[in-house]
């Protein structure tokens, strides 16, 4: 190691869901940085690593940070000798690491490929090529095998490429393809059944931020008897209950805001605003502190064992509140509830719903009203995969728009022929990523819009990434506010145009 | 070594010894001579890690093989590289005709190097003064290869270690050459404090970030810091950003938020220790500086120190041993009056004259954040590999310091100069193009001017590496979400195997 500011966080995540107890971080003093200001983001870096493990229930103490000089040794010495002491206190990090598997064989592998394309009916593929036109990647990554290739690479019993090819998890599972496919062939959950295989091989994905989010993911899926601090977001002002018909499943905003400090996105706001608009209407929903990842990410990479393991937690925190309905922020944690919970569990014993189709519902049974508005804003509205293609949940958002006294001014790819955000599950971000990106901000441009309104949070973290940094382009060409609709919608209720 | 390498085709060597991690570890030239790529080779320091710090016998050993699996699991992640290697020329360039200066010339010339001595300022000011040496004095009489350029004006630095080209403008005209090494001797520097008036910059209760953080580092030890006008226990501590006047328009806004983020940690620090201090925060353009350390502000003002944001530098007045912050808040008519104990004055004042001219054209810094740590000692960062800074000043401590680091400074340009050829290590950032998202943040952390972003095709952006002006601190890898920047030799797999390496090895 080099320079304490040279650490990624993901590693010090990853270390603790190894089982390590607790990181002595020791580096230079601040103020005899050989790099200038290296250790003083190493300490700003720490701040975010402490703020996660707080909110995953590790206790931030379990890192420290010692900056000495070459002469400090009697004094690092007992400051460590004191570290392990209060770690001993703390106990030991309650995840059990598990061993780390072997690879399967190719044999094993071939025959679950085999039973995939059986499942997702991909024997059907007559090669029509409709999803290769529709697929948004090959047009800015012309060596991206066409979805149609790979099914029929896997139909063939070609399976080599899954051990090591990065195209398995270049693919962002837009949905595009099933949407198109005059056969019915399930593309999306052939791909999700194809990462299994591909992870079994040992074939990892690369991830955004180092895997940084999916190794938190599986310290939650792991541990146990686990304190998390998930609820600082809640203002004292919302209307919480510990006992309601409605859960409000808040997903990982409050993570994203610690991984992301840099950016300073504020998504937790999403979650206020949804519970304001939901307040508003008379409804005072149930918040958990215990909720967990919904496993999306997980099993978009491939980590069935892990998923499982947070379906099974969360769907027994639900069931234990009573609730029937439960609402969501993020499309990705609806769509994990209604296709992949209920293909391992069956019926729920609770409805899963959007928020928009939430708020919908309550609009039209008159509880919720927004005030009425002289000139209509024009905005526009990016349908996400999940939501828009994957569980066609299209016109709730737009409804609400128009009640709120909103113009939607629709992209050129709209509705479930939307346009992806670029990425899903975090895997192999890329220059073709950034260029999807800026793809879809000129569509939202062109359409004059005020806001570009989302109801991802991802597609949020993930358009306005592309927007924080340098462009390769005009900025003018690009630069339309990226919103979330809960966020809209609140503003309007309180007021504010 | 050489038999053991070629009859059994090896290509990675782990090293496990009590030999110290050095550069000039024979073993490891050993091994590069019998045809190893020594990027392939890891050291793993036994003796540093494991005998030398543990005094049970079974705990250590199981240490020694955890460090040791953890190397090769390393090792075997790693690539075969080249060195960089940088042609040094045979002459020196020292910047600051004062007594440092005069000093090293001397030191320089006697081993055989050519000096070009400069400095912006004549002969013949008074000798109490720390005046240039002049030419007649005699002084250097004796020293040939010294050449004392006086009345000079720096026009250009370019080019790499080892072969800096230097145009200067003399009264003479203009000159050219080449030099291998660099010594700036700054003038006296104003402190931080000097930005605040006359009389309040003689106030003992308004120090520095360089004297608060002795300050802290006592308080660490355990001593109780007191009020340094009367003794009196501390209580409240304000940070009061100083604004450069002569500040350029934007050019002085990372330094400053730099600092800011060191004092926030410093605060946090202390709030650690003594969470019933109350701290104040000035900071004068919040909006822009906090920006860079937000996270690191937010998390300070959750742990309760106060954040002002200011339109105008406080006035800073003292009242019977405390010290009154007079502060008028954005958007605010009425300025309000806090007491404080202590008050620190946040910020740096950059190295005046011909002296700051140099280190910007060589994109070295200096100030109180650095305190000559950098330069001093012959221990040149990479980059500025070649470079040196002495500051001095009017203080005692500092002039002793000027002192102690002539010898030494001068010794490694010698040194320096002396090998001809130096080979340093190719640990520097490489960029995997295809993750490249071309944002930026990379270049924007770098603070070594090493990262650009080019365009690679229409439409598309990609940083693009200065290897020799990388120094390797490995910062912008962090910056970049995306896993596109990687640290050679020090990549986040090579580090991620070493450590699951050895966590598996000690039993998860």
């Amino acid at each position: 190691m080099r320079c304490t500011g040279s650490i990624d966080p993901a590693l010090f995540i990853q270390a603790f869901e190894k089982g390590v107890d607790g990181i002595a971080v020791i580096g230079c003093r601040l103020e005899e940085c050989r790099y200038r200001f290296g250790n003083v983001f190493a300490e700003e870096k720490l701040t975010h690593v402490k703020g996660l493990l707080e909110l995953l229930g590790l206790s931030a103490d379990r890192i420290i940070s010692e900056r000495v000089t070459s002469a400090d040794g009697a004094k690092l010495a007992d400051r460590l000798e004191a570290f392990v002491n209060e770690i001993r206190e703390l106990g030991p990090v309650p995840i059990t690491p598990s061993r780390k598997a072997k690879n399967a064989d190719k044999e094993s592998v071939d025959k679950e490929v085999k039973q995939l394309v059986e499942d997702t009916k991909a024997y059907k593929c007559v090669d029509c090529g409709k999803c290769t036109a529709v697929c948004p990647i090959p047009k800015f990554e012309p060596e991206f095998p066409m979805p149609r290739i790979m099914v029929l690479r896997s139909i063939e019993g070609m399976t080599d490429h899954l051990s090591d090819g990065q195209d398995i998890w270049t693919c962002t599972t837009c949905g595009l393809c099933n949407s198109l496919c005059p056969f019915d062939v399930d593309y999306c959950g052939f791909i999700q059944g194809l990462r299994a295989q591909a992870r079994a091989l040992g074939n990892d994905p690369t991830c955004s931020h180092r895997g940084l989010i999916h190794s938190a993911m599986r310290i939650m899926a792991k541990a146990t008897s686990i304190r998390q601090d998930r609820l600082r977001w809640i203002p004292p002002d919302l209307s919480i209950s510990e006992r309601s018909d409605v859960f409000y499943f808040v997903g990982c905003l409050p993570h994203f805001d610690t991984v992301l400090a840099d950016r300073n996105l504020r998504l937790t706001d999403i979650s206020v605003a949804a519970v304001q608009l939901m307040n508003a209407a008379g409804v005072s929903p149930h918040i958990s502190n215990d909720e967990v990842c919904c496993g999306h990410d997980l099993i978009w990479t491939g980590d069935e064992e892990n998923f499982l393991k947070l379906m099974d937690k969360n769907l027994k925190i639900i069931r234990k509140s009573g609730a029937e309905t439960v609402v969501f922020s993020c499309p990705e944690c609806y769509r994990t509830f209604l296709r992949d919970y209920q293909e391992f569990e069956g019926d729920l014993g609770f409805e899963p719903l959007h928020i928009s189709e939430y708020l919908q519902r309550l609009m039209d049974d008159g509880r919720l009203t927004f005030p009425k508005r002289e000139s209509a804003t024009p905005v526009t509205y990016h349908d996400s995969c999940r939501l828009g293609i994957h569980l066609e949940v299209i016109d709730s958002p737009r409804r609400l728009f128009e009640a709120a006294g909103l113009k939607v001014v629709e992209m050129d790819n709209t509705k479930n022929r939307s346009y992806c955000c670029g990425n899903c599950a975090w895997t192999n971000c890329s220059s073709t990523t950034m260029k999807m990106q800026l793809e879809r901000m000129r569509q939202a441009k062109r359409t004059g819009a005020e806001y570009l309104l989302t109801s991802d949070p991802k597609c949020q973290i993930h358009l306005s990434c592309a927007m924080s940094g340098k462009l390769p382009i005009e900025r003018e060409l690009v630069d339309v506010p990226v919103k979330d609709m809960a966020i809209a919608l609140a503003e309007i209720l309180k007021g504010k145009t | 070594m050489r038999e053991f390498c070629d009859k059994r085709g090896r290509e990675r060597v782990v090293i496990g010894a009590c030999s110290p991690e050095v550069p000039e570890n024979p073993l490891r030239g050993d091994l590069e001579e019998a045809g190893i790529n020594g990027y392939l080779v890891e050291q793993v320091d036994i003796r540093e890690q494991c005998a030398w710090v543990h005094s049970s016998i079974g705990p250590a050993t199981a240490k020694a093989t955890a460090l040791i699996r953890g190397a090769i699991d390393r090792s075997l992640r790693q690539e075969p590289l080249e060195d960089l290697s940088f042609d040094i020329a045979g002459a020196a360039l020292i910047i600051g005709c004062s007594e440092p200066g005069i000093q090293a010339a001397m030191k320089i010339s006697e081993a055989g190097f050519r000096v070009y001595l400069i400095d912006e300022e004549g002969s013949g000011r008074s000798p109490t003064e720390r005046t240039p040496a002049d030419p007649d004095s005699g002084i250097l009489a004796g020293h040939e290869n010294v050449e004392i350029l006086l009345n000079c004006h720096i026009e250009a630095i370019d080019g790499i270690f080892g072969r800096r080209h230097v145009k200067v403008h003399t009264a003479q005209g203009p000159r050219e050459f080449e030099v291998g090494t660099i010594l700036v001797v700054t003038p006296r520097e104003a402190s931080a404090k000097d930005s605040f008036d006359h009389s309040s910059s003689d106030n003992p209760s308004l120090i520095t970030v360089a004297e608060f953080e002795r300050l802290l580092m006592g308080l660490e030890k355990g001593m109780q810091p007191l009020r340094p006008s009367d003794g009196a226990p501390l209580r409240r501590i304000g940070f009061v950003q100083r604004v450069d006047d002569d500040k350029e328009a934007g050019r002085a806004a990372p330094e400053q938020s730099a600092f800011i983020a060191l004092a926030i940690t410093q605060a946090l620090r202390l709030k650690r220790l003594r969470p019933d201090m109350e701290i104040d925060f000035y900071v004068h353009e919040a909006e822009g500086l906090l920006r860079t350390s937000k996270a690191l502000s937010d998390s300070a003002a959750r742990s309760g120190i106060k954040f002002n944001s200011v339109a105008a530098p406080p006035d800073i007045t003292s009242e019977d041993g405390s010290t009154l912050v007079r502060a008028r808040h954005l958007g605010h008519d009425e300025s309000t009056d806090v007491e404080s104990d202590l008050v620190v004055a946040v910020g740096d004042r950059r190295a005046s004259g011909m002296a700051s001219r140099a280190l910007e054209l060589l994109h070295a810094g200096t100030g109180e954040s650095r305190t000559g740590g950098d330069f001093a000692g012959g221990q040149a960062a990479d980059l500025n590999r070649g470079i040196f800074v002495i500051r001095t000043s009017d203080s005692k401590e500092a002039a002793a310091r000027a002192d102690n680091e002539t010898e030494p400074a001068a010794s490694a340009m010698v040194r320096i100069m002396r090998q001809q050829t130096v080979r340093v290590p190719r640990h520097v950032a490489h960029v995997q193009e295809y993750r490249c998202r071309g944002c930026g943040k990379c270049a924007d952390i770098c603070e070594h001017d090493a990262i650009k972003l080019v365009e690679k095709e229409k439409g598309e952006q990609v940083a693009q590496i200065d290897e020799l002006r990388c120094e390797g601190c490995g910062l912008c890898r962090v910056a970049c979400c995306n896993g596109a920047m990687a640290l050679l030799g020090y990549t986040t797999t090579q580090l991620l195997a070493q450590m699951l390496g050895m966590i598996e090895e000690v039993g998860g």
